[in-house]
Formats: C-alpha cells, sequence, structure tokens
C-alpha cells in the first residue's frame, strides 16, 4: 500500500512537470535588443496682465471707477497702473465706458491720461517727481499708449477732465494686454 | 534483496528528477536567449553583441528646466546620442511623456485656441556652434519636424537617421517651441483657457533596436 502510493505521488510529480515545461513562457526565439536613454527638463511660461488701483493700495483685479462731478474747473483723480504678470509690459490699451447718472453717453468730456515716469504724482501738490509722459485722452473707446512698467512695478498715472455741465457721471477703465504688449519671442541656443 | 531493488528504484527516481530539472532550465534558457544565443565549436567563436544608447549633453542640454517662456520664442538644446554597443541599430525614436498644464501639451480645440508646445529634432554632420545655432562643418538634417507635446506620447520615429551603427553619434539639437499665439488678459485676470502660467515636465525616452537579423554563410 505504501509503496503505491509513492509510486503515484512520482508519476504525479513527473506529469506536473511535464505541463510545466509547455506552460513556462519562454522568450520568443526572435526576441530583440533593445536600448534606450532617458532624460528629461521642464518647461514654464509667463503670463502677462495688468490693472488700475488707487496709489499705493493692491486690491483684487479689476476694472477701476473713476466718480465725476459737476464742476467749472479741472477735475482729477490718481491711479497706479499695476503691472501683475511675470514679465515687463512695453503697452496696454485702456478701455474707457463713460457715462452719465442715466446712462447716456452724450456730451461726456474726454478724460486726459499722464503718466509720471520714473517717480510718482504727489496728490496734495499735483506735481509729478519724475516725468510727465501724455498717454492720450479718450472719453468712450480706447487708447493704445507705449509703456515700460517692469514686472511688478506700477505706473503712477493722473486722469483729468475739463469742466462739465454733467451731472453726475462715471468712468470705467479696463487694461487690456495682449501679445504686443510685451517682448518679441526670442531663439535661445544653450 | 528487497532493500537494495528499493534503493535502486530511489536511485533511480532522483535521476530522473534531476534530468526533468536541468530539462527546465534548459528549456526556459534557451527561449529568453533563443534570439541572441550563438554556440561556438572547435576553433571559431561567436559572441552576442549588445545594445548600449547613450546622450550626453552637449552644452547645457537636459540639465537645466526652461523658463519664463512666452509666445514665440524657441529654446534650443543641444545632446549626442551614441549606440554604444557592439550591434549595429535601427528604429531609433524618440517618445516624450508630458505632465503639468494640459494648454501646453495639447492644442485647443472645440472654440480654445491654445497652441501646445512643439519639439522638433535636428541632426548636425559637422559639429554644433552653441553661441549661434549653426552647425559648423556639416549639413543638418531635419530628424522629426515640430510636433505638440501630445503626438509625442506615442514614439516618433528618427527621419534622416533611423539606424546607427555601433559607436556611431548624432549630435542632436532639440528645438522646444512655443507657437505664437494671443491671449487678452482683462484687469490682470488671464483667459479661463489659458498657456501663460503653466509649467510641464518632459521626459525623454530615446530608443533603439537591434538591427534587422541576418543569416550568413561563410
Amino acid at each position: 500500500m505504501k509503496r503505491r502510493l509513492t509510486t503515484n505521488s512520482f508519476v504525479a510529480f513527473t506529469l506536473a512537470i511535464a505541463v510545466a515545461l509547455f506552460a513556462i513562457p519562454a522568450q520568443p526565439a526572435g526576441a530583440a535588443i533593445k536600448a534606450n536613454s532617458a532624460k528629461s527638463y521642464s518647461a514654464a511660461t509667463l503670463s502677462w496682465g495688468a490693472y488700475f488701483a488707487d496709489p499705493g493700495t493692491t486690491p483684487s483685479p479689476a476694472p477701476y471707477v473713476a466718480n465725476w462731478i459737476t464742476s467749472n474747473s479741472t477735475q482729477l483723480d490718481y491711479l497706479d497702473l499695476i503691472n501683475s504678470g511675470g514679465m515687463a509690459l512695453i503697452g496696454a490699451t485702456f478701455a474707457i465706458a463713460t457715462i452719465t447718472q442715466g446712462g447716456n453717453q452724450e456730451g461726456v468730456p474726454k478724460i486726459t491720461f499722464e503718466s509720471c515716469v520714473g517717480g510718482t504724482w504727489n496728490q496734495t501738490a499735483n506735481t509729478c517727481s519724475g516725468t510727465i509722459t501724455n498717454l492720450g485722452n479718450q472719453a468712450n473707446g480706447s487708447l493704445s499708449p507705449t509703456l515700460s512698467v517692469a514686472k511688478g512695478a506700477r505706473l503712477s498715472v493722473r486722469l483729468s477732465v475739463t469742466k462739465t455741465s454733467r451731472t453726475s457721471w462715471s468712468s470705467t477703465i479696463s487694461v487690456k494686454t495682449d501679445r504686443t504688449d510685451f517682448r518679441a519671442g526670442t531663439t535661445t541656443n544653450s | 534483496m528487497q532493500k537494495e531493488h528499493m534503493r535502486n528504484k530511489r536511485s533511480l527516481r532522483l535521476a530522473l528528477m534531476g534530468v526533468i530539472g536541468a530539462s527546465i532550465v534548459a528549456v526556459a534558457g534557451a527561449g529568453t536567449f533563443a534570439g541572441l544565443n550563438a554556440t561556438a565549436s572547435g576553433s571559431n567563436t561567436a559572441g552576442v553583441g549588445k545594445l548600449s544608447l547613450t546622450s550626453a549633453n552637449n552644452g547645457v542640454g537636459f540639465s537645466s528646466a526652461i523658463s519664463n517662456l512666452v509666445p514665440g520664442d524657441v529654446v534650443n538644446r543641444y545632446t549626442t546620442l551614441t549606440n554604444a554597443g557592439t550591434l549595429a541599430s535601427q528604429a531609433l525614436t524618440l517618445k516624450i511623456t508630458s505632465t503639468g498644464t494640459a494648454t501646453l501639451i495639447t492644442d485647443g480645440t472645440a472654440g480654445a485656441t491654445n497652441k501646445a508646445i512643439t519639439v522638433a529634432v535636428n541632426s548636425c554632420s559637422g559639429t554644433w556652434t552653441l553661441a549661434t545655432g549653426a552647425c559648423t562643418g556639416g549639413t543638418v538634417s531635419s530628424e522629426i519636424a515640430a510636433t505638440p507635446l501630445s503626438t509625442f506620447a506615442t514614439a516618433q520615429s528618427f527621419i534622416a537617421h533611423p539606424t546607427m551603427a555601433s559607436l556611431d553619434s548624432l549630435k542632436l539639437q532639440i528645438v522646444l517651441t512655443v507657437p505664437a499665439q494671443d491671449e487678452t488678459t482683462v484687469d490682470g485676470t488671464v483667459p479661463a483657457v489659458t498657456i501663460q502660467n503653466g509649467s510641464v515636465n518632459l521626459a525623454y525616452l530615446f530608443y533603439e533596436g537591434q538591427r534587422t537579423a541576418a543569416t550568413t554563410n561563410s
């Protein structure tokens, strides 16, 4: 009895080996040699953008709203153009929408934009510690002045309007920056 | 007598198991190396060749990141690819696995106009002059035309030089481009679909296969 069991085990073992021989997934006879070389680096892009804000403040980016009153004298407003992008700006487009309290755009005066390059506007004395540059004037429409605002820097700007008989009116000023407002593409070899 | 018979049977079993075990090793081994093995007899010798692909920076190469990119920027990096093995190779390809900002990897569709970063590969039969990007003393061949990163998820074949002899080198220029495109940022707020402030990691994988197997008679 014991002998038969041993013989049966041997037969079973042999059969299992035979099955395993066929089951082992051998590589195909034509297996090819391969080689590779792996390297990596990262690439990152910059952003561009700007917005107006009250001098010295850094609010969340939003259009700037200047409110005007009926006055026979020149009215002034001071603001900063903040370069919020990752590189220097060489231009921008100011989109100006001026309306009266009743929503009328007729007869609203033009706003003159003047920057104080290399300095800031003193609101009390109405003086510029740098060089005054006229950026243009507009009531409704857009201005696309040439600028030079470094990354993270501010450009001090004065708005002025001449006397107006209009009652209450306001100007909403947005700043748009596109591909023309920063450096051209370059080719580098390194 | 009975004991001796039993001992003989045990020895026979052990011998058989040994033969079977040796067969397993022999068959499995033969399968794995069937494409490469060679046997030697008499005074002749035969060896199995090997492939080895290496990439060496020429200049900065792959050693540092690229930053501050804007539309229209082109960054050329240089590397020398060498088949350092003893076998000639074929089917040279480049696969780039890109991870990061989707707009830098895949061109925009359905209204989105973003254009993804492209990579092109050129080779120079002379020497690359890094200061100018010129190929000095040789000619430039386009190996892979400018192709968006997303397309490189599938390996792209080298066109001009898909094969390399043993110890042969290819002096490559890897041209990374942010295609010219426009986006308008309004009051400091970038568009919903934008390439701005994006970052992508590019994992390059150069690949070569063995030359076509040959039958020789001698």
